[in-house]
């Protein structure tokens, strides 16, 4: 194995790409010589960010992914398929920022079906475009990014944990169907506070030789998890929170 | 971060995994450019692993020192600690696995496997806290098994030392978080050594995917390098912000239901 590529050869996924979590799991996933096609709100920003990295890695492309509209996520996989018959890596890593974070008495019908797009359903959409391929191939990666919010209740963040909490589903159903093709499909829980508001304090010190920014852990693990040095894992939701998932949640709002 | 050099300059103790297949841990580790102090109880076995090592990364020693003896230990890790000062990152890769009907354990096992899996690493890191703390920091891992996680027959004593070992590595995580002290276990499934081999001979089935499809989702046994590489993951900078984790490397056998594994034998009582 190349640990210094460990993407090398591999086309990747990543939506929601111009999020703060998105963007590193793009650059790193680049600089490990991986194609990625990056999922964007933003086209400008996507541009952007593909120029960044094309020194990285040549085939990488931005296309238009708006999460919150299901027909935006259809056009953003036909797109993908159109260039790549097989995608090797797909991560998923979805945010909406703010109505996820709404108290549910105050949030509306509309709020609650937006925030299930984004989560749950844009998920379905992209897994469900990409998986044949991955099936018939064997030996590709879904990651999948949550929150530790999973783990330990937030207060005040009953929506967004309820929509969260949907992703661990869509990573162990899938993780058992695709395992006999070793296709492994895990869940980062990312710490609460990495693309939004922060309401865990990580215990863990930073700075320390051990110790890295939050967002680099993120994507670190995301690359771990993607790349042949996972590859008996599966299945597995993994906090990448400094020990957050561990501590005692903040009431949000 | 250099990925091919995950380990470069880390001083690296590593206690237990000096028989192959065990020894992938210290192979690995030495490739990434650690510096090893590997323990372990036979010597023999311990020159036979620096042989292998040999040119491997940075310059490596062993140090005998018997992972079933707890009372033992602390004074072998205090005179590892004056040689070699404290360890950037700790393995504990030591394992002791016996399995039966707990009517028919052998009344010492579950003492032996408590001493292996519970009492040692407590012994080992009530020395390294504090050097480690002083230190600036530093990871921890241990090599578990998803037994010490969910049941399964004739694993009741392995799996209560193998538990307790979870237990306690999640509450060291915690309380040296604050000192840059990461804590992470890995758990390993049924179907890699030592639980696949015997699973093999107990059922008399074949090494292929027809028993191990029924086993786990993957059709196929794990390796050693496949432990190595998620325990490499955790010691290294890429886990950098996990700490207090436990990571199953099963081939997602956690996720069915497995009680069945070992053939139920008849357990009509004389």
């Amino acid at each position: 194995m190349n640990y210094e590529k460990l993407l090398e050869g591999k086309t990747a996924v990543v939506t929601d790409a111009d999020n703060a979590v998105g963007k590193a799991v793009a650059r790193l996933f680049a600089r490990h010589g991986a194609a990625v096609a990056l999922g964007v709100k933003d086209l400008r920003e996507g541009y952007r960010l593909v120029s960044e990295i094309s020194g990285l890695s040549k085939n990488s492309f931005a296309a238009a992914c708006d999460l919150s509209d299901a027909e935006s996520v259809e056009n953003f996989c036909l797109e993908v398929k159109k260039r790549w018959e097989l995608v090797n890596a797909l991560v998923n890593d979805p945010w909406l920022d703010p109505a996820a974070v709404l108290p549910f008495e105050r949030a509306t019908d509309f709020d609650d079906s937006l925030i299930l797009q984004v989560y749950q359903h844009s998920v379905v959409q992209t897994c469900r475009a990409f998986w044949p391929a991955m099936i018939a191939h064997g030996r590709c990666a879904v990651v999948n990014i949550s929150s530790s919010s999973v783990f330990k209740a937030a207060p005040g963040a009953l929506l967004f944990t309820m929509a969260n909490g949907a992703l661990g589903g869509l990573t162990r159903v899938p993780a058992v169907e695709g395992g006999i093709h070793e296709v492994r499909v895990n869940e980062i829980f990312a710490g609460f506070g990495v693309n939004g508001p922060e309401c865990a304090k990580a215990p863990l010190k930073r700075g320390a030789a051990a110790s890295r920014p939050d967002i680099d852990g993120v994507a670190n693990t995301a690359l771990f998890l993607a790349s042949d040095m996972a590859s008996y894992v599966s299945g597995v939701s993994i906090s990448a929170s400094g020990g957050a998932q561990r501590m005692r949640y903040a009431a949000l709002n | 971060m250099r990925y091919d050099k995950l380990l470069e300059g880390r001083n690296v103790w590593i206690t237990g995994g000096t028989a192959p297949p065990y020894d992938a841990y210290a192979q690995l580790f030495a490739r990434h450019g650690a510096r090893l102090v590997v323990m372990d109880a036979d010597a023999a076995r311990g020159a036979r692993l620096l042989e292998s090592l040999n040119g491997v990364g940075a310059d490596h020693a062993f140090l005998a020192g018997d992972p079933a003896d707890p009372d033992g230990i602390a004074a072998v890790c205090e005179e590892t600690l004056e040689r070699f000062g404290a360890p950037d990152v700790w393995l504990y890769a030591a394992d002791l696995y016996e399995a039966a009907y707990i009517d028919e354990m052998r009344a010492e096992a579950l003492d032996q496997m408590l001493a292996v899996s519970v009492l040692t690493p407590f012994q080992i890191m009530k020395v390294l806290a504090r050097p480690m703390r002083e230190n600036g920091g530093g990871a921890v891992v241990f090599a578990g098994s998803q037994y010490g996680i969910q049941g399964m027959n004739r694993v009741s004593g392995y799996g209560a030392a193998k538990g307790g070992q979870f237990a306690m590595s999640n509450a060291f995580a915690l309380e040296y978080a604050a000192d840059g002290i990461r804590v992470n276990a890995i758990a390993l499934g049924a179907s890699l050594p030592p639980i696949g081999d015997d699973l093999l001979r107990q059922s008399g089935e074949a090494d292929g995917p027809d028993f191990w499809g029924t086993v786990q989702p993957f059709p196929r046994r794990g390796e050693l390098l496949e432990a190595a590489n998620a325990a490499l993951f955790l010691a290294s900078d890429m886990a950098g912000y996990i700490t207090g984790e436990t990571l199953y490397v099963n081939g997602a056998e956690q996720l069915i239901a497995h009680n069945h594994h070992f053939p139920r034998k008849d357990r009509v009582l004389p």
